[in-house]
């Protein structure tokens, strides 16, 4: 479902060359769940970025469901995102401004579909997180595990085959971690392929595959 | 989508109440100016009573007369050249003669009166459509039998008889005694083709009809049956022209007369003024109006400027918002446009507010007596002008912010946020 | 401490770039506004040349196609004097405060100069209350000789002969006639209060010769306190004597209104204009600075951390918008400089330098507004706020 190929990413600024990922081949396969696990800074989050063509490799390839990526061109890049990927963020980013209907709709408005069908699947979506009951609320006016839940809600409306969660847990307590994480794991079970990036060992225990990353290189 | 775009836009101008304040207000005061300028020269020139016709009229407004020693004569022509040759034309459903005003004296008790009076034929108030208050306008019998009578407008008509009954009564003008039979509403002192206070028959005015010569004080108003017809016309005014015996004009050798359009003839006459005057080059209506568009372009600089600041500093702000829109397929270019359609909105919104502010400054503009008898309002071109400059404000002011905001890179937008 | 200031400035250019093209523009309409404004109010200030008060205007149109008869200006000027309230008469072509006129241009020394050429009978130099710096206006002795005289201003008199030459009895050449200097005038300005000086010259109208275009303006000096009814006077007497002509009369004290009104008009409007866009300016700042400030949270409050006292950070800002304000001012006037010297606007360098002064100020009062609120919240940041949000 995505490969990876000698990926490395540099960062460079004026003076400093930071080496984020060094040389990785990886394969996850659909239907897989997989963690990546490591210490701040060992370039988890970017590794996350490319697989989500959020970031561009310095060198190496990508392949997304069997297709190189050859150009970084934004369109081709924005349908990509919009029909095969989906985001879970450790700081959920909704939009402040939009209700909670509204910002699950966001993926479907790139899709050009009509507004009626996209309330619908917003709806559909919302009912499966269990919040239902709360489409027009704010973000804002929501606990952080609701926010989490309206995160994922948007993440899977547009039924991507891969979701790529960026510490889903990080900033929730105990609790509501344990609800995202088995929100998480039903999706996986219906087929849907989940990388999430962790810190927490338990979360991590609980998916089928660990990768574990320091300085930029895979130690496993 | 796009309603999801203006939702937004609402959404986020609600939340910001300063941000939404200050841009409103430059919007505003950037379309306030533009939209009275507009208006003005709707006024000017466009088909406002009682001009209405201004879209199939045209005018010979001056003569210019020149001689092989160097001397140049530009200005009205006389009454018996205009009429012995545009009577007749093809294409041309009136033709109607006028004097340019005369400013004259009369007298209310011991007080004077000052008046400008307007000699016409017959055809002047069929081509031009005036507010009639009292009594009648001018007609072709009063040129036929040289009536001395005059139409008069209502400021005239308040100065000269009060509240007194003003029909049949007379009042002398220079070296004339006119019956007054109609009362007109006033016409602002820029329209230069109706613009008067008493309009009289030129047959009454001794001498005027017959005087000889070339030069003298009249112009002449052509209305065409359709808009059409404005180029044979104005061709077959210059043919007719380019054959008068030229003999009369003492020592001149050309006499060169065109048939244009008010705007036209105002353009010219500003292109000479600024000596600007190059042979071969765009039409002066051509280049005024592009003076115009540069003019206006120039004013909306600095309030384009301040908006494109304001929304520039507000593109962090949202950074999240666009990272997260990028996450989930938004192209750059939909990230663009969800930007213009927000600025257009916005200023759509301001302009509207500017339109009626405008509307309220020419209120007072009308009422105070800056300019004489200004009655300025507002239409639906002036509108549709004031809409249209929104949409070119929003565009200017919105280019950037949306083309700096559509190139955020997404996993920096999403940094930032989290930071 | 500055250093760094400056440092931190460059490398955030981008951002700064667009503030400091506002700061410009602004600068510039300041810069509009004072130059128009300054220059009008200078020759507000300046003498016009003549006394308006009980100065009156007698205009008469003639028949154009018939030149009236020799010694019409003659007849027409014995008439008004015969008015008991009228002091003394002058006949003119052009009267005052119009802007018709005839202008003439010399190109014979391969330098051009044009004049506005005002024929004008001996009288007029006593009714306007005209006050010749050398020599005196023409009279009736003047009618003989070979060159005939002109009276001119000194606008006139330095440019043609040079400043400080001598002008009395030289020889003035405009067309193919050769004048006689015989006055000069400090100024003149027909045309009001409000127009610029230009070159004048006066040559004798005498009223017994034929008026040429059919046209004459009397200027009228009347005795104090004279009412409006001596108009109506005035214009019958005058029609009395040329049934076909048309008269009008008007006080030039009322024309004298109405120009400064006219004049002042367009003045007042940009005037508004460029407060409301300054103040536009003034809001659209303190938000982008209040913005600046919100996204700069953590810098500020690591500063705190490290030790910047709250005057460190708002002395911080105080700097980074006066040297915006600073570069903006130098940029924006060096811009302004290039039209008179392109030679594409005339303006006198005294006036722009005190508009620069103005602008200047106007400028640095603004922007000291606009940071103070900005500033006063950066400095409130706390060094907690910085690390909570990390």
């Amino acid at each position: 479902m995505i490969r990876l190929e000698q990926v490395s990413k540099v960062y460079r600024t004026d003076r400093v060359e930071t080496q984020a990922l060094d040389r990785i081949d990886l394969t996850i396969g659909a239907g897989d769940m997989v963690s990546i696990m490591g210490p701040s800074g060992c370039g988890k989050s970017t590794l996350l970025s490319i697989m989500g063509l959020l970031d561009a490799p310095s060198e190496g390839r990508v392949a997304i469901d069997g297709q190189t990526i050859e150009r970084y061109e934004d369109k081709h890049l924005a349908a990509m995102r919009n029909r095969t990927l989906g985001f879970v963020f450790q700081s959920f980013h909704l939009i402040p401004d939009l209700s909670v209907v509204d910002n699950v709709e966001i993926p479907l408005l790139y899709r050009r579909m009509p507004s009626k069908q996209r309330r619908l699947k917003a709806q559909e979506a919302l009912e499966r997180v269990g919040l239902a009951s709360r489409l027009h609320h704010f973000p804002s006016q929501l606990s952080g595990g609701q926010q989490q839940r309206v995160a994922i809600a948007r993440a899977v409306v547009g039924e991507p085959r891969v979701l790529l969660a960026d510490e889903p847990t990080g900033n929730l307590d105990s609790h509501m971690g344990e609800e995202v994480m088995s929100i998480l794991e039903e999706l996986n079970a219906r087929g849907t392929t989940v990388v999430m990036v962790t810190h927490d060992a338990r979360m991590a225990e609980r998916t089928g595959r660990i990768l574990r990353l320091f300085d930029g290189r895979q130690i496993h | 989508m796009l309603r999801h775009y203006f939702l937004i836009s609402a959404k986020v101008f609600a939340r910001r109440p300063f941000f939404t304040f200050v841009s409103l207000f430059g919007i505003c005061l950037t379309l306030v100016v533009l939209t009275l300028v507009a208006a003005f020269l709707d006024h000017t020139f466009g088909a406002v009573a009682p001009e209405v016709h201004t879209d199939r009229m045209l005018g010979v407004f001056a003569v210019v007369l020149e001689s092989e020693d160097g001397r140049h004569y530009q200005g009205e022509a006389s009454y018996r050249l205009l009429d012995r040759e545009l009577r007749e034309l093809d294409g041309a459903e009136l033709v109607s003669l006028a004097s340019v005003p005369q400013s004259a004296a009369t007298f209310v008790d011991g007080r004077k009166v000052p008046l400008r009076v307007r000699h016409v034929d017959g055809a002047f108030f069929q081509l031009l459509e005036f507010q009639v208050l009292e009594g009648r306008t001018l007609t072709d019998e009063d040129h036929v039998r040289a009536e001395p009578v005059a139409v008069i407008n209502l400021e005239t008509r308040r100065r000269l008889f009060g509240d007194g009954p003003a029909i049949d009564q007379s009042f002398d003008v220079d070296n004339q005694r006119l019956r007054v039979v109609g009362v007109v509403a006033n016409v602002p002192s820029f329209r230069p083709i109706s613009s008067s206070d008493v309009w009289a028959p030129v047959t009454s005015a001794p001498g005027e009809v017959d005087r000889r010569g070339l030069t003298g004080r009249f112009q002449a108003f052509i209305l065409a049956r359709t808009r059409q017809d404005l180029g044979p016309v104005a061709e077959d005014v210059e043919a007719r022209f380019a054959s008068v015996d030229i003999s009369e004009a003492d020592g001149y050798d050309r006499l060169e007369v065109r048939a244009e359009t008010l705007f036209a003839a105002v353009c010219r006459r500003l292109m000479e003024i600024l000596d600007e005057d190059e042979e071969g080059g765009p039409p002066p209506a051509e280049r005024v109006r592009l003076i115009l568009a540069v003019g206006a372009l120039l004013f909306m600089a600095l309030p384009a400027l301040n908006l494109v600041n304001l929304n520039v500093s507000r593109i962090l702000e949202r950074a999240p918002e666009i990272g997260v829109r990028k996450s989930f397929g938004a192209s750059s270019r939909a990230l663009a446009l969800q930007f213009l359609v927000e600025n257009l909105m916005l200023t759509v919104v301001g302009g509207l507010l500017g339109f009626v502010l405008a509307a309220l400054c020419l209120e007072a503009v009308s009422g105070s007596a800056v300019v004489s008898y200004a009655e300025l309002s507002m239409n639906f071109r002036i509108f549709g002008w004031g809409l249209g400059l929104a949409v070119v404000f929003g565009l200017v002011s919105g280019v950037y912010p949306a083309w700096k905001m559509s190139r955020l890179h997404p996993k920096m937008a999403l940094e930032e946020g989290a930071s | 401490m500055i250093r760094h200031a400056l440092k931190l400035m460059w490398n955030r250019k981008h951002h700064n770039l667009l503030i400091l093209c506002e700061l410009m523009g602004a600068f510039l309409v300041l810069m509009i506004l004072w130059i128009a404004g300054i220059a009008a109010h200078g020759r507000w200030q300046q003498p016009v040349g003549f006394e308006a008060e009980n100065l009156w205007t007698l205009t008469g149109a003639g028949p154009e196609d018939a030149a009236p008869p020799a010694g019409t200006g003659q007849r027409l000027l014995a008439a008004a004097r015969e008015h008991p309230q009228v002091e003394g008469a002058g006949l003119m072509y052009f009267p005052l405060y119009t802007q018709s006129g005839m202008r003439i241009s010399n190109t014979e020394d391969g330098r051009f100069l044009l004049a506005e050429h005002i024929p004008a009978s001996p009288g007029v130099g006593s009714v306007l209350g005209l006050e010749l710096v050398e020599g005196r206006f023409f009279d009736e002795r003047d009618r003989s000789g070979a060159s005939p005289p002109v009276v001119i201003n000194r606008a006139l008199a330095d440019r043609y002969f040079g400043r400080g030459a001598p002008v009395l009895d030289q020889t003035l050449r405009f067309g193919e006639t050769s004048h006689r200097v015989l006055g000069v005038v400090e100024t003149f300005r027909k045309g009001g209060e409000l127009v610029l000086e230009e070159p004048v010259f006066f040559s004798p109208l005498w009223p017994d010769s034929e008026l040429r275009f059919g046209l004459a303006a009397l200027a009228l000096r009347m005795r104090p306190g004279t009412d409006e009814a001596a108009q109506e006077e005035l214009v019958m007497r005058l029609r009395a004597e040329m049934p076909s002509w048309n008269f009008d009369i008007t006080r030039v004290a009322d024309q004298r209104q109405h120009h400064l009104q006219e004049r002042a008009a367009p003045l007042v409007a940009g005037a508004v204009v460029a407060v409301f866009l300054l103040a536009m300016v003034g809001l659209g700042l303190t938000g982008v600075l209040w913005q600046n400030i919100s996204k700069r949270t953590q810098e500020i409050g690591l500063r705190r951390a490290q030790g910047a006292t709250a005057a460190d950070i708002r002395f911080q800002i105080g700097l980074e918008l006066s040297v915006l304000t600073a570069v903006s001012i130098v940029l924006a006037s060096v811009l302004a400089a290039q039209l008179p010297i392109l030679g594409i606007v005339e303006v006198e360098t005294s006036v722009a330098l005190r508009a620069f002064v103005l602008s200047s100020a106007i400028l640095i009062l603004i922007s000291a507004v606009c940071g103070l609120y900005p500033g006063w919240l950066a400095a409130r940041i706390q060094p907690a706020q910085a690390l909570h949000r990390q």
